[in-house]
């Protein structure tokens, strides 16, 4: 540069640009201090999860990035679908304080409480990533039990076993997946000995009998043989006479079918990532274990149970100890 | 004219029967619809991996007394009200509300609800998706069947004529028509004739018997009983409809000659006379079926009988089914697997004998294979050969006395 054009330069007024000028990043970003809580419905969060799960994503960081999104293009705000389901969810989402206060004053802007801003935005972006990844909000409407349960059984445990041990078990891990699917109509009702749903004796039953259970042949379309005979019996030999549990576990007929039935769809697909991360979550080495996060978590399943009070009292004394 | 084959249909009551659904143990199944409401999954896949053909009992009766639909806490049960659900249909009926002839209004509302228990067969196991698998045959069932009531008196004899009609004409063919008679009125000649004067033949591809709480033994004991079912037989089997019974034993089977073209039976062995309310279960008891006498009986006197016999004294006097026949070919004793029972401790009363659940598996394969051979000899021969060969072989087995019922028998169709 020679020096009249320096000179020039420098006798030239900035201050007019100077107001035009980005504002240069801080050299070291502002710690995610801030956190906003919002209260969801279940079939929400459920939906967040699948998606987030699709993308291979944490759901806390994929809601964030749905809501800076929705500041940086200054989104509208969004009537929500689900306005007459319980908020029966909670969710909490990191965010900048900066990001926090643009929330706010853009819900200040649009006269909105900034939880319900969030929400909608977070149920918009959720709905364009849902049609975009081709997943319904529930496969096929309402997965039947039967569908669930040969999903739960291709997956496996946080121990590496695929095997379910016992009836109550498998209920118990059912009712979970289908709370958390948050199906509108459960096919589960209080009883006895809390959540339960003779569908899911039936589909065990089903698969069974269709021979995709480890040790179970298929129903044959021929007269029985002697052998064939004793196999039958031999099946039903514990539950009745001995406190053996029964053991449910696909065999290698029954994973094949689960494999189809995964790849039918990207649904199913999304679906069984679901099922498995949340075998892994609930799956616990100890039946009573499980029992009592169910009793905890969904206290009106288990109004006619015959062992609430045991199992409240058994609870207790953990929180104690 | 030659004889048609006697059917061998076995009923379907609990998920358990599902496993023992087999051909060659026999021909056809009815499935009970309350059961299908229980297990419709489990009801499914057997019946589309067997292929055997199959069709459902409504069990209308169930919704006729209170006691009978109720569980024991007086609840109705959760399989019932979806049954009956399906059933009131843009109908105004509570159906559990009380005694079916109570809470339904009117003819018309009658009508509808013989028109849903007639859709309810035809679909209902139509909507069951396949276990994974494509391309598999949609479940028709191969008769549909009208919805019947117990006909205790004239009240229900004139329910049952116009859901016949309305079922008939709901399924756009002719359907099977359940006649259900209490023992009172089987004792009675006329109020016989005033039930047959009241069921149709229009519209009708047959007619299925049912003398609720008329056990075989009482049948055989008592004359006019057995008076008044051979008299329903014979009159029905005039129209030239075949003619079938719902809870069929060893002796409605030997009514083939005159008329029974069809027998139902359940996969249990003890004779309870199949009470038209639902069983309540409850801890098995230590029994087997004996075909050498026809009839069950207690454990230890199974033992006292067959124990003694060599492999092939056995099989030609206490059992030569399939299972029996397998058993001394793989080296074992038919009776070591039959009657293994098990201690069972009940609170405050005494310890009780029941049999192992192996037991019961290999006890129902042995009642279904030896009740098949029945149906097989009255089917080829003529029933008085049957029971000749069958008192020489009961008098064999244990005694002449052991005879005497099923003489009694043949002197009755002997008479007829």
């Amino acid at each position: 540069m020679t020096r009249d054009r320096r000179d020039a330069i420098l006798d030239q007024d900035w201050s007019a640009a100077w107001e035009t000028l980005p504002e240069a990043p801080p050299l070291v970003p502002r710690p995610k201090t801030a956190q906003v809580t919002l209260r969801i419905p279940t079939r929400l969060l459920a939906r967040i999860k699948a998606v987030a799960a699709a993308k291979s994503l944490p759901y806390h960081a994929l809601a964030r990035a749905w809501i800076i999104d929705a500041l940086r293009t200054l989104s509208p705000p969004v009537n929500s679908a689900l306005v007459d389901e319980p908020q029966a969810e909670q969710m909490n989402i990191k965010l900048e304080n900066e990001s926090l206060d643009d929330l706010k004053s853009r819900a200040d802007e649009l006269r909105r409480p900034y939880h319900r801003l969030a929400r909608e935005w977070i149920e918009a972006a959720l709905t364009r990533e849902e049609e975009s990844l081709g997943i319904e909000p529930s496969p096929a409407g309402r997965p039947a039990i039967k569908d669930l349960m040969v999903l739960l059984l291709h997956s496996q445990s946080r121990r590496g076993d695929d095997a379910i041990r016992g009836m109550t078990r498998l209920q118990k891990l059912l009712f979970v997946v289908e709370q958390k699917l948050a199906s509108e109509h459960s096919h589960f009702y209080a009883y006895n000995f809390g959540p339960f749903s003779e569908e899911v004796n039936d589909a065990a039953d089903a698969l069974r009998l269709a021979g995709f259970l480890r040790g179970s042949e298929a129903v044959k379309a021929q007269p029985p043989s002697f052998a064939e005979m004793m196999a039958t019996a031999e099946e039903r030999r514990g539950p009745g006479d001995e406190a053996e549990a029964r053991e449910f576990a696909l065999n290698e007929r029954g994973h094949e079918a689960a494999e189809r039935l995964r790849q039918s769809s990207r649904a199913y697909d999304q679906l069984f990532a679901y099922i498995r991360q949340l075998r892994q979550e609930w799956d616990s080495p100890r039946l009573d274990q499980l029992v009592d996060r169910i009793y905890e978590k969904w206290p009106n399943f288990t109004e006619k149970s015959q062992i609430r009070e045991k199992v409240k009292s058994r609870s207790a004394r953990k929180r104690r100890s | 004219m030659p004889r048609p084959p006697l059917h061998h249909i076995v009923r379907v009551r609990r998920s358990e029967d599902l496993t023992f659904i087999r051909p060659g143990v026999m021909d056809e199944i009815v499935v009970n619809a309350n059961q299908l409401e229980n297990s419709p999954e489990s009801t499914a896949t057997a019946l589309r991996e067997t292929t055997l053909p199959y069709s459902i009992d409504p069990v209308l009766t169930r919704f006729q007394v209170p006691e009978w639909w109720k569980n024991d806490k007086g609840e109705t049960k959760r399989n019932y009200a979806r049954l009956g659900a399906a059933y009131v249909k843009g109908t105004s009926i509570e159906i559990a509300a009380g005694p079916l002839l109570q809470t339904v209004p009117n003819d018309k509302e009658w009508g509808i609800l013989a028109a849903n228990v007639i859709e309810y067969q035809r679909n209902r196991l139509v909507q069951i998706r396949p276990q994974m698998e494509l391309f598999r045959p949609e479940l028709r069932p191969v008769r549909l069947m009208a919805p019947a009531l117990v006909a205790f008196t004239d009240a229900e004899d004139r329910i049952n004529h116009l859901l016949a009609e309305a079922g008939a004409e709901a399924a756009g063919e002719a359907v099977a028509l359940p006649i259900v008679v209490p023992p009172d009125r089987l004792r009675v000649v006329g109020e016989l004739d005033r039930i047959l004067d009241s069921a149709p033949s229009e519209g009708i591809s047959s007619y299925f018997l049912w003398t609720p709480g008329v056990t075989e033994g009482v049948l055989l004991n008592d004359r006019a009983l057995l008076g008044g079912v051979l008299h329903l037989v014979s009159k029905l089997a005039e129209r030239n409809i075949p003619v079938g019974h719902m809870h069929a034993t060893y002796v409605i089977a030997a009514l083939h000659d005159i008329g029974i073209s069809a027998v139902i039976h359940h996969m249990g062995w003890i004779d309870k006379g199949d009470p038209a309310d639902e069983n309540r279960g409850g801890l098995r008891s230590c029994q087997t079926y004996v075909p050498g006498v026809r009839h069950c009986v207690r454990f230890d006197q199974a033992r006292a009988l067959g124990y003694s016999l060599d492999a092939a004294a056995y099989l030609e006097r206490f059992c030569n089914c399939t299972f029996c026949t397998g058993s001394f070919d793989a080296g074992q004793h038919p009776l070591d697997l039959l009657l293994e029972d098990r201690t069972v401790q009940i609170r405050n009363r005494p310890d009780r004998l029941s049999p192992t659940s192996r037991a019961v598996a290999l006890n129902t394969w042995h009642y279904l294979l030896s009740r098949h051979q029945e149906v097989e000899a009255f089917s080829d021969q003529p029933a008085v050969d049957v029971l000749a060969s069958d008192i020489a072989r009961a008098a064999a087995l244990a005694g002449a006395s052991e005879g005497d019922l099923l003489r009694r028998l043949a002197d009755e169709l002997h008479t007829a």
